[in-house]
């Protein structure tokens, strides 16, 4: 039945036959049996400028997303970049809804979720705001 | 939806969300339409002398063609109106122009706002707009648009069609039969009504005028004036069907004309071809001066949106040229539509090249909700 193989975890294999079909003009790598690696380029409108980014994948961790080039920077007001994790990984998901698990494919959830959030990023530098929503995480008070 | 697969609409939805934001609403328009029928009322009640004769009042102007902007700094519009008597009447402009005076004069309200002008009355609605009243005698009874009109300073009446320039500039304006924006909601079965009462030569009208008032906000000695605007982009205007073709052929028209060798660009009324818009050019050649730098900066920076790649680099002219204000409301609006395109899930993804577009498009994939999470 359709609706079990949709339930159920997706190996590296499927992964990177998934990613390689839909995207057949990325780089698509094995790293080891249950790791995999992807380079591609994306623009997320037609009036930018395509981001080079790299996401690397294993079954035992979040899947990991940067961009390469151009270098990521801050606004003219000197803020930091929203949404994003320290070593400049992007925040594309909250983990704790499972809007990413072993059971999607990562060329239906992280391939678009990055193109949104350079979308988002290139309208945070034009108008100052981040207009995609999102949620911060709680910090900590220790005093 | 506008979506962002096109660069051609997605940049003209912008430019067209930005002159919305500086152009009359239609609150204020309709307090402007009371204000002036209640003008034409206190008139038409006059039993010393206007109440005989048949009138017709109407806005020319810029509120007229619907390229009316807002000034910097103010929220104030300028309102053009004729008090326009119809038949031929026995009198001159110069006592049309003294009973006008006469006749508002006598009302509490009106006398208070008055302001005398050279060839028009004006009343201040502080605030609001300020509503120029021009009294104007029909010519000829076969041409129902040329009214004389007093000129106080000549001391004498001049010949003026403010209803028949308006006809003029609204044939320019309706060359183009569909605009780019209009297509695009079309083909995407979404109802156009916005941009059919505004036109790729009235949005470009809007945006020269803003862009206009910043290039010379700093010193307005030499400001080039709206009609000089206007009348130069209806004339070179070729029924283009974007705005950015529009202001793109308009500047590059203006740019070669003031740059040829010998003699300078003259802008004359199109519908009074002895009048020249531009006569001052000649006894004061500062104005010209001014208005070459101004079409040569406009010129430049439209280059450079041409051959540009990236929105950053984009955004920082457009801002330069319009401000940063209202850039900043027009993106921040285009934003906003894509945000609930994504909350409804219609939403895709360009397999080629990862590019935002409604999920209708050949070739999207649809996008998983998700929450960006992080610092």
């Amino acid at each position: 039945m359709a609706g079990k193989y949709k339930s159920r975890n997706k190996s590296i294999a499927e992964q990177v036959a998934s990613m390689r079909k839909k995207y057949p003009q990325f780089t698509v790598s094995f790293s080891s049996p249950s790791s995999m690696k992807v380079i591609g380029m994306l623009q997320p409108t037609s009036r930018s400028i395509s981001y080079q980014f790299i996401l690397k994948y294993n079954l035992t961790d979040y899947p990991k997303t940067k961009i390469i080039s151009p270098t990521l920077h801050k606004n003219s007001k000197g803020e930091e970049i929203p949404h994003i994790y320290t070593g400049e990984k992007l925040c594309l998901y909250q983990p704790k809804y499972f809007e990413f698990n072993r059971k999607d494919f990562l060329c239906d959830t992280i391939i678009p979720w990055t193109s949104l959030w350079l979308y988002y990023y290139e309208i945070w530098h034009l108008t100052g705001v981040w207009l995609g929503g999102g949620e911060h995480p709680k910090k900590l008070n220790l005093f | 939806m506008i979506t962002l697969e096109n660069k051609a609409t997605q940049i003209d939805d912008l430019l067209d969300k930005m002159a919305e934001e500086v152009q009359l609403d239609a609150t204020r328009y309709e307090r402007m339409k009371n204000s002036y029928e209640a003008v034409k009322n206190w008139v038409e009640a006059d039993e010393l002398f206007f109440k005989p004769y048949k009138y017709d009042v109407y806005p020319h102007g810029s509120v007229r063609i619907q390229t009316s902007v807002r000034p910097i700094g103010k929220d104030e519009f300028d309102l053009d109106i004729v008090i326009h008597l119809m038949s031929q009447t026995p009198h001159t402009p110069q006592k049309i122009y003294s009973e006008l005076n006469r006749r508002l004069g006598e009302n509490e309200i009106y006398r208070k706002m008055m302001e005398l002008k050279n060839r028009c009355i004006r009343l201040n609605y502080s605030g609001d707009f300020h509503m120029d009243i021009l009294p104007g005698v029909q010519e000829t009874e076969y041409n129902q648009n040329k009214i004389k009109v007093p000129d106080r300073e000549l001391g004498y009446w001049v010949s003026s069609n403010p209803r028949g320039y308006s006809e003029w500039f609204m044939g320019k304006a309706n060359l183009v039969k569909e605009s780019l924006l209009e297509k695009a909601m079309r083909a995407e079965n979404l109802p156009a009504n916005r941009f059919q009462d505004k036109k790729p030569l009235q949005r470009s009208v809007q945006l020269i005028k803003r862009y206009r008032d910043i290039y010379f906000q700093k010193d307005d000695t030499y400001k080039a004036s709206s009609i000089i605007l206007t009348t130069l982009a209806g004339q070179f205007y070729q029924g283009e069907e974007s705005i950015f073709e529009t202001v793109d052929n308009i500047i590059t028209t203006t740019y070669s004309k003031v740059n040829e060798p010998y003699g300078r660009l003259k802008i004359v009324n199109p519908v009074n071809p002895a009048e020249d818009f531009t006569d001052k050019w000649d006894s004061e050649p500062g104005y010209y001066e001014a208005f070459k730098q101004f079409a040569s900066h406009l010129f430049n920076e439209w280059q450079k949106l041409k051959n540009l790649q990236g929105l950053l680099e984009e955004g920082d002219i457009m801002k330069g040229l319009f401000g940063e204000d209202i850039f900043i409301k027009a993106q921040t609006n285009q934003t906003m539509l894509i945000e609930q395109l994504r909350k409804e899930n219609a939403l895709g993804v360009s397999r080629n090249t990862g590019i935002l577009s409604s999920l209708s498009s050949v070739g999207a994939a649809g996008i998983k909700t998700n929450t960006f999470f992080g610092e």
